[in-house]
């Protein structure tokens, strides 16, 4: 395990490596600083330039993205109350009143190092922890992955925004459209009726591209607006954040780093959840509890640290067992599997080198981040009043160069635009899709490590798991109560923050 | 996310009427039916070798299962339904608002079609233009920017820095 660590920095040492990172973490800053643009697109129109650089160039690509934007969202809440993406909405209590009190610099600072503290040292634990975990799912077969991933599932259901009846429906639509194509064990085909074009099932990419970057753009077109929001209203103004400010709220950055490196862990709950909590936790420990949400540095460390802390440990599940927790992770499993590797127990253990080497890339991204967002951060200030008469055509024309590049084939621009209309229907709808994304990304794993168990089974599934796979017992047990504890869990803090939702 | 505030709209006209959501219960159950209906021809056997089934688990089993869920699923959310108040958002849309949707998916379709039979510049061009016309930019540096600039710009990168195939004119 020490070898491949030390194997995996000497290859992730590389110039264009650093460069592709960098440029990811600009283009995520900038596109997570556009209201109405969200990581999630930013991730899914970019992710197939990914697909022709080498993985270790291009994985790290993405997860700038991924870290840029996660804070560039965090920009337009500080400074015109509008999240750039869902997981800033906590900034929204503290932020905008800074700006009002002409605090802006100081407040967009924070976020910063917040943002950059909790995304370094939970990328550090997950390096320290990733290794054992994946040692133990290295020892887990085909039933007790099985189980796991029903567990996902549900967590991911349960936890998801919205009325819990509907992520089960598009939990189910996600599994239905994974049968579509062969069966995963047998290669018998399965509802294709005799329709050459998905004989061998849904494509992967023209679905996440689809559904994640094609509704923001029906959503802008509804009003024929030339731009989002009046202009010059976004600006750094104030003085510097001093160095004994932060220390004030060092130890709130630190709480809110360990919530958002727990929950990262977890399956399903993501940044919005881990920035409320974060939120709420600076909120109850400090003695002035009043002064939160009338302007507050600590409220903005508090959210920031927490919301950026989520991202490095989202890896573990995926890198692990191959669960992608959330969207953005799904789009990450995507990258992956286009570059030929399976995330999960056996990529780990055949090329831990490089899944060393992608998590020391993301860790180092972490300065770059602290540079590039210094230096930039007055720029991106200004970006919020870009004209969407000019971006959303550039992000379709992105979107279909990407998805066709892949396979050179127009039948997957076709489902590019079935999956982009459908996504926007859904959306209408109030329907959250991740739980049909992930349904369909673990429905055939599931029905293959089911199978796989049955085979091992030989006859007699009872005994054979009760005599040789007692874990999978733990965890079938654990179902019930882990999803019952999600649920009430993600009401609660829905109740408690029932306007503040959204990915 | 999902349940809208409150008190925004006179709901109680909403209480016993159907609402979208009972709607898409109802077609959850009529899906699991159809599944049902439907699993026994368009799921094949597993092929056989030697007389043997290739795998011990049956191809049928989970679209079996997947059709019972849907049937549960389907009448919990029909029971759920009748107690929520979300909005169906497309009912917001005005007229005009959906005929800009309108005119963009076919815009898009359009340049699904055309993409390879004329090539990624052209259509792109022809769709760019468009959509940023319709959008009201008139700002002349601006369109050029979007709709030549850009289609070339992102043809380059693929073809000449990512090295992949973008058809670039049409083939004659």
């Amino acid at each position: 395990m020490f070898e491949s660590l030390l194997a995996g920095l000497e290859m992730a040492l590389r110039l264009d490596t650093m460069l592709m990172m960098g440029l990811g973490l600009v283009l995520g800053m900038f596109i997570g600083a556009l209201p109405g643009f969200t990581t999630i697109m930013a991730m899914a129109v970019l992710l197939p330039i990914s697909f022709f650089l080498n993985p270790l160039v291009g994985i790290p690509f993405l997860i700038g993205v991924y870290k840029g934007g996660i804070f560039g969202g965090s920009i337009p809440a500080i400074l015109v109350s509008m999240p750039g993406t869902g997981a800033s909405v906590a900034t929204l209590f503290d932020g905008p009143a800074l700006t009002k009190k002409g605090k802006s610099r100081k407040a967009l600072e924070m976020a910063l190092f917040s943002s950059a503290f909790g995304d370094f040292t939970s990328d550090i634990i997950t390096i320290l922890l990733i290794g054992p975990i994946a040692l133990i799912a290295m020892r887990i077969g085909p039933p007790e992955l099985a189980a796991v991933l029903v567990l996902s599932l549900l967590v991911i259901v349960v936890s998801g925004g919205g009325v819990v009846v509907k992520g089960f429906v598009m939990l189910l639509v996600g599994l239905f459209l994974a049968m579509i194509g062969q069966d995963p064990i047998g290669a018998a085909s399965r509802f294709t009726f005799d329709f050459f074009a998905i004989r061998s099932g849904i494509p992967l990419l023209p679905m996440l591209i689809g559904l994640f970057a094609l509704p923001e753009i029906f959503a802008a077109i509804e009003k024929r607006t030339a731009s989002y929001i009046r202009r010059s209203v976004g600006k750094a103004e104030g003085e510097r954040l001093t160095f004994a400010e932060f220390k004030q709220c060092f130890k709130t950055i630190c709480r809110s780093t360990g919530i958002g490196t727990v929950v990262g862990m977890i399956p399903g709950v993501g940044q919005v959840v881990a920035a409320f909590m974060g939120y709420a936790a600076a909120k109850s420990a400090s003695p002035t509890p009043e002064k939160f949400g009338t302007g507050e540095l600590e409220g903005v460390a508090a959210a920031e640290a927490a919301n950026n802390a989520v991202n490095g440990p989202t890896l573990v599940p995926l890198m692990t067992i191959g669960v992608p927790g959330d969207n953005i992770t799904a789009i990450l499993l995507g990258a992956f599997v286009a570059q030929g590797l399976r995330p999960g127990p056996e990529l780990f253990a055949t090329q831990s080198a490089l899944v060393y080497a992608i998590l020391i890339a993301m860790l180092l991204a972490n300065v770059l981040f602290v540079v590039v967002g210094y230096a930039l951060v007055p720029v991106f200030a200004k970006i919020v009043t870009i004209g969407k008469s000019y971006l959303l055509p550039l992000t379709i024309v992105f979107a279909f160069a990407g998805t066709y590049v892949y396979r050179s084939n127009t039948l997957d621009l076709l489902f590019l635009v079935v999956f982009g209309v459908a996504g926007y229907a859904l959306r209408k709808l109030k329907f959250d899709v991740t739980p049909l994304v992930m349904g369909f990304i673990l429905g055939p794993v599931l029905e293959y490590s089911f199978g796989q168990t049955v085979t091992l089974s030989q006859g007699d599934m009872l005994g054979y798991i009760i005599a040789d796979r007692p874990i999978t017992i733990v965890i079938v047990i654990t179902i019930p109560f882990l999803t019952y504890f999600m649920w009430r869990r993600g009401a609660k803090l829905r109740r408690t923050y029932a306007d503040g939702g959204g990915h | 996310m999902g349940r809208s505030p409150a008190g925004s709209d006179p709901d109680s006209m909403f209480k016993g009427r159907l609402n979208f959501n009972t709607v898409a219960g109802i077609v959850c159950v009529v899906f699991a039916i159809v599944l049902f209906i439907i699993i026994p021809y368009e799921v094949d056997e597993p092929p056989t070798l030697f007389g043997q089934s290739g795998s011990d688990l049956d191809p049928k089993l989970f679209p079996t299962i997947v059709a019972v869920l849907f049937l549960i699923v389907g009448v919990w959310y029909i029971v759920e339904s009748l107690g929520l108040r979300e909005k169906n958002d497309f009912k917001q849309l005005t007229l005009g608002n959906l005929k800009n949707i309108a005119i963009s998916v076919v815009v898009i379709l359009f340049y699904a079609l055309a993409l390879e039979p004329i090539g990624f510049i052209i259509s792109s061009f022809i769709v760019t233009i468009i959509l940023t016309l319709y959008y009201g930019s008139r700002n002349v540096i601006g369109i050029v920017g979007v709709t030549i600039v850009v289609p070339v710009g992102i043809y380059y990168i693929f073809t000449r820095l990512l090295q992949v195939y973008l058809p670039a004119v049409p083939d004659f």
